[in-house]
């Protein structure tokens, strides 16, 4: 109980920070290149980062931990006009975005890879990008159906396009970022 | 899946990540002794210990850090050891 806390505690403050990341320092600049595609996706979606990884290590346990630090992502960062008049469709958003990953997972079960942590003893991080590929294409789909009262059907495809973009974008720069954290702490503690 | 198990195999994914990228750390000796294998396994075809012992490369390498970190190198896969010929003699394995 105490390490099921202890990981949730983590995976909702990664994820808050990355959205945060992603909310305050990637979306404004992005709006500056590729003003108006969407109020509701962005092109390095760093959050998709956790939700793999914490799915990939806790499996469907992820799921509390990354519902709620989406939910307290969005409370936090989302301008409150938006979140206002998104409200209803807000939560399905979020178990959308938080269930993508485990949906991926269990797809490639299905078809004979077991990519969870610990199961196969030569992974290769390349595997990873493709459940991130999948539970990308999930997620995009999911939200076009979430939002589909308030998208324009003319924005639809550039939607579902920035969708799956910035999730495998936002996987592999956050992949990349704990890659040279691991590496920075290492060569840290090499030097001590 | 226990706290050291996860941090464990995040850790494996990322030094994967790392070869894959071609970050992987090697030490300035084991850099030495890996390329004054690479020179001599290109002019003989193999390499062996006491060749590398001679090499310039290696020359101010002590012992103990030498057959150190000539282990490593075979553990991490850089060099290969010979198995027709027995101990101490080695195969380069190219990073191209």
């Amino acid at each position: 109980m105490v390490d099921f806390a202890k990981n949730f505690l983590i995976v909702v403050a990664v994820y808050i920070l990355c959205h945060g990341v992603t909310a305050l320092v990637v979306t404004p600049v992005q709006n500056l290149f590729f003003s108006d595609i969407t109020v509701f996706a962005s092109l390095i979606y760093l959050p998709h980062g956790v939700r793999v990884l914490a799915t990939w290590l806790s499996g469907w346990k992820a799921l509390f931990s990354l519902f709620t630090g989406a939910f307290l992502s969005e409370l936090l960062f989302t301008p409150a006009q938006i979140f206002k008049f998104t409200e209803p469709v807000i939560l399905w958003s979020i178990a959308v975005g938080a269930m993508s990953a485990y949906v991926s997972f269990v797809i490639m079960k299905f078809f004979g890879r077991d990519l969870y942590a610990g199961r196969d003893r030569a992974m290769n991080w390349k595997w990873l990008l493709v459940v991130g590929a999948i539970a990308s294409v999930f997620n995009s789909v999911g939200q076009i159906f979430v939002f589909s009262g308030l998208i324009v059907p003319d924005d639809l495809f550039a939607v579902l396009a920035t969708y799956a973009i910035g999730d495998l974008v936002g996987l592999y720069v956050s992949m990349l970022v704990l890659m040279m954290v691991f590496r920075w702490i290492r060569l840290f503690a090499d030097t001590k | 899946m226990s706290d050291i198990s996860k941090l464990t195999e995040l850790r494996k994914l990322m030094l994967d990540m790392e070869r894959s990228v071609g970050l992987q750390d090697l030490s300035s000796a084991e850099r030495d002794i890996y390329y004054a294998a690479t020179e001599l396994s290109e002019a003989h075809g193999g390499v062996t210990t006491s060749y590398l012992l001679k090499h310039v490369l290696v020359a101010d390498v002590s012992r103990p850090t030498f057959f150190r970190a000539l282990k490593s190198l075979v553990s991490r896969g850089y060099l290969i050891q010979a198995q027709e010929t027995g101990r101490g003699q080695y195969l380069v394995k190219s990073l191209d």
